[in-house]
Parts: C-alpha cells; structure tokens; sequence
C-alpha cells in the first residue's frame, strides 16, 4: 500500500520538511556561537547571522530521497536529484570553508554534474519552442556539466539580498512543476507520478530555508545552499525536460550573472571587488555606486532605479522573477513550448 | 520610495530575450535547414562545421545584443538619479 507514488512522496515530503527544520533549529541556535556567521550589511546595526543555512536544503533532500530509493521508485532520477543536490553542496561547503578560486568553483560544479550524466535519468532530446525537437543524446549529455555550472554559479550570484535566491528559486521549482503537470494534462509524454515525487523531495526543504532566510533573515544560506539549489533545479528540468522554462524562469538570474561577469570583464569572487556596486547608508538606505568600475548588478540597477530600501529591493527583484516565471507558465499554456 | 512601474527598463530587457527565445529558436532552425538544402552536394563534416559557426554566431549576436542594452538602459538611469539628486 504504502508502495504508492502518492503516499511517498507525501511521507518523503514531511521528512525532507522536518529533516531541514531541524537542521535549521540547530544552525540558528549554534552556529553564531561556532563562529560560523556573516554580517547582514543591508541592516541598521548590521547584525551576525548565521551562515551555511543550506546544510539544511542539503539534509532535506537526502533524507527525502532515501525511503524513495529503497521502496526502488525512480531510482535513477531520485538518485540524480539526490547525488546532484550533494555533490554541488559539497563544493558550496568547500567554499564556504575555505574561499574556492574564480575559476576552481564553475569548473568544480560542473564536475558535480557527472552523477547525472552517468545514472542517465533523461531522453537526451532538447525541445525548443515552436514544436522544434533536436535528438541529441551525446551532445546532450556533454552540456550537462556546463549547464549544471551556470546555472549553480546564477543562483549563487543572485544570493545579494535576504531571501533572493530562495525565493525566487522556489518560484522556479513551483512553475516548473506546474509546466510538466500543464504538459501532462495537456496529453504530453510527461509522467505526472514522477513529477510530483521529485517535487515533494526539493519543494519541502527549500520552504523551510525560505522561512529562515527570507527578510529580514534568521539564517544566510551561503555558497553551501545556493550552489545545491542550483544543482537541483537543474536536475529538476533535465529529468523532466524542462530546459526552456527553466532558462525562461532563470532570466533575472541569468541576467545579473551574465552582466556581473561582463563588467568585470573575467571569472571573480565577490570577496575580490575593490569597487561595491552598491552603497548602504547607516540607516540602511541603498544607493547604486556610479563608479563605472563596479560591475552593474541586478541589485545595483534596481537601487538606480529608485528603489532605496533592502525591503523595496527584495520586491522588485520578485516581481522580476515573478514576470520570468509566468512568461515561462503562459509560453506552455499558449501552446508555444 | 520606488514603484513597480519604475522597473519598465528591467522588464522591457526580460520581454525582449524572452522574444529572442521563443521566436529566435525558430529562426535558428529554419537557418539551419536551408543551410543543409544548400550545402547538399558538400561533404557532411564541412555542412556540420558551417551550421555549428552560423548558430554560434548567432548566439554571439544575441548575447552582444542584450549586454549593450543593459548597458545603456543602466547608464541611462544611473545619469537620470544623478540628475534628480544633484542640485546644481
């Protein structure tokens, strides 16, 4: 009975969410006395926050994933989920730990892709939209680590504010679930069973970094949550062949991490600017730098724009990632994609 | 205090790739098949290399395309609030 995709993806959600809310009691309570903290510099009195939140996105989805693979469901894509989620968290701790290089950290998550590339949970087709497929399975199989490293690195790159990268990419997960259930009910080859159990694994534990992380935030989730973030959302649409939605979802991400990297003209680490793209006042009021010098972030064209506060920000950046994720829903609705 | 209306530039930037995504990707293709018509009689390797140039090209163009727009949409806004707060 309880063999039943349903009931386990309902008992692998409850575990993955109380799994990641544990770990998050922990991480609030201990890590500040640990010494594993950051300074919230958007925040009058820029005050310590725990760091590596994402130990617990990483938990969540290990611990969600376990009973699936040994109830022998979809044990390749819930493995290629799991050892995804795991190998990029791995690298994000490293980094966390000990700064990883401008170049170590893209060419490190995209080696954290080869789980994927070798349990071969995908077709190796890449639909565009129009109705235009390409069968491409060795080409396919060979961007899977780049993309993994992009996608990984554009997520890590939108963690500027509080909440940023785990809302908007829990905005990303929903859309691109509704999109494989929209493709289904539509009469697409998409297996509904397996979306829901894949979704039930991530969406629970990404909730629960949400509610710690978002603003004004109790926990920072570090390179640690947003590279494992990443990695499963990339695994997410190579499973269910959602490579469009995503890049369409993604086009804030991709955006700022495309312009970040094209205004300093090479690979870097934030630690590495000499130049800020923003400014904060004491009393926590945002202005975008005018010094050309600084790469033109997201955040920084938002501030120029009139935004002001860390919370007006935060709303406009949504509403960007907002409008992305309903032109990704509407493109599948309308029949494009 | 900033309203949503004020992120026209941002939104204007994401309808635009969104448009070279949905309709850019059907172009591509259509390029792609006449090039194959037109090369019939040359040898499949030469086709291939000539398709693969054309598409990277064409990517290229995209991506030179939508950094200089986000370039000068920042610089045209960044000049405006320079304006607005400067009193002189």
């Amino acid at each position: 009975m309880l063999e039943t995709p349903v009931l386990v993806a309902a008992a692998s959600g409850a575990i993955g969410l109380a799994s990641s809310l544990l770990t998050l009691r922990y991480i609030t309570r201990s890590f500040v006395k640990l010494g594993i903290s950051g300074i919230d510099y958007h925040k009058p009195g820029k005050p310590r926050v725990p760091e590596m939140g994402g130990l617990a996105f990483i938990i969540g989805v290990t611990a969600a994933s376990i009973p699936v693979v040994l109830l022998n469901l979809y044990v390749s894509e819930t493995l290629g989920i799991m050892l995804t989620v795991l190998a990029t968290g791995i690298i994000g701790i490293i980094d966390d730990v000990r700064k990883l290089g401008a170049l170590e950290k893209p060419l490190l998550t995209a080696a954290a892709g080869l789980p994927l590339v070798l349990l071969h949970p995908y077709s190796g087709s890449l639909a565009l939209p129009l109705g235009i497929v390409f069968r491409i399975p060795l080409i396919y199989m060979a961007i899977i680590p780049g993309s993994l490293a992009v996608v990984s690195n554009s997520v890590n790159m939108f963690d500027t504010m509080n909440g940023t990268a785990t809302g908007s990419s829990l905005m990303v997960l929903t859309t691109l679930f509704l999109v494989a259930a929209l493709k289904h009910f539509m009469g697409g080859s998409f297996d509904i069973l397996l979306t829901g159990l894949l979704f039930s694994i991530i969406f629970p534990p990404l909730l629960a970094l949400f509610a710690y992380n978002k603003y004004p935030a109790k926990v920072f989730i570090g390179d640690t949550g947003t590279l494992s973030i990443g990695g499963a959302l990339l695994a997410f649409s190579v499973i269910q062949g959602c490579e469009i939605p995503l890049i369409i979802s993604l086009l804030p991400h991709l955006t700022n991490g495309f312009f970040n990297l094209s205004s300093v003209g090479r690979l870097f680490e934030r630690s590495e600017l000499k130049e800020r793209p923003i400014m904060v006042s004491e009393n926590g009021i945002i202005d975008a730098s005018r010094d050309l010098r600084a790469p033109i972030t997201l955040t920084r064209f938002v501030a120029a724009l009139g935004f002001r506060s860390e919370k007006e920000i935060i709303r406009a950046i949504m509403t960007l990632c907002a409008l992305s994720d309903g032109l990704a829903f509407l493109t599948v609705a309308l029949g494009l994609w | 205090m900033g309203s949503l209306f004020n992120l026209k530039p941002l939104v204007f930037l994401i309808l635009f790739n969104y448009a070279v995504i949905i309709f850019g990707s059907y172009i591509l293709y259509t390029i792609q098949v006449n090039i194959e018509r037109a090369l019939r009689t040359m040898p499949r390797l030469l086709v291939g290399f000539i398709q693969a140039s054309v598409g990277s090209l064409l990517i290229l163009l995209w991506i030179f395309v939508w950094l200089n727009m986000y370039r000068r949409l920042f610089l045209r806004e960044i000049s405006r609030d320079r304006e607005n707060r400067c009193p002189c």
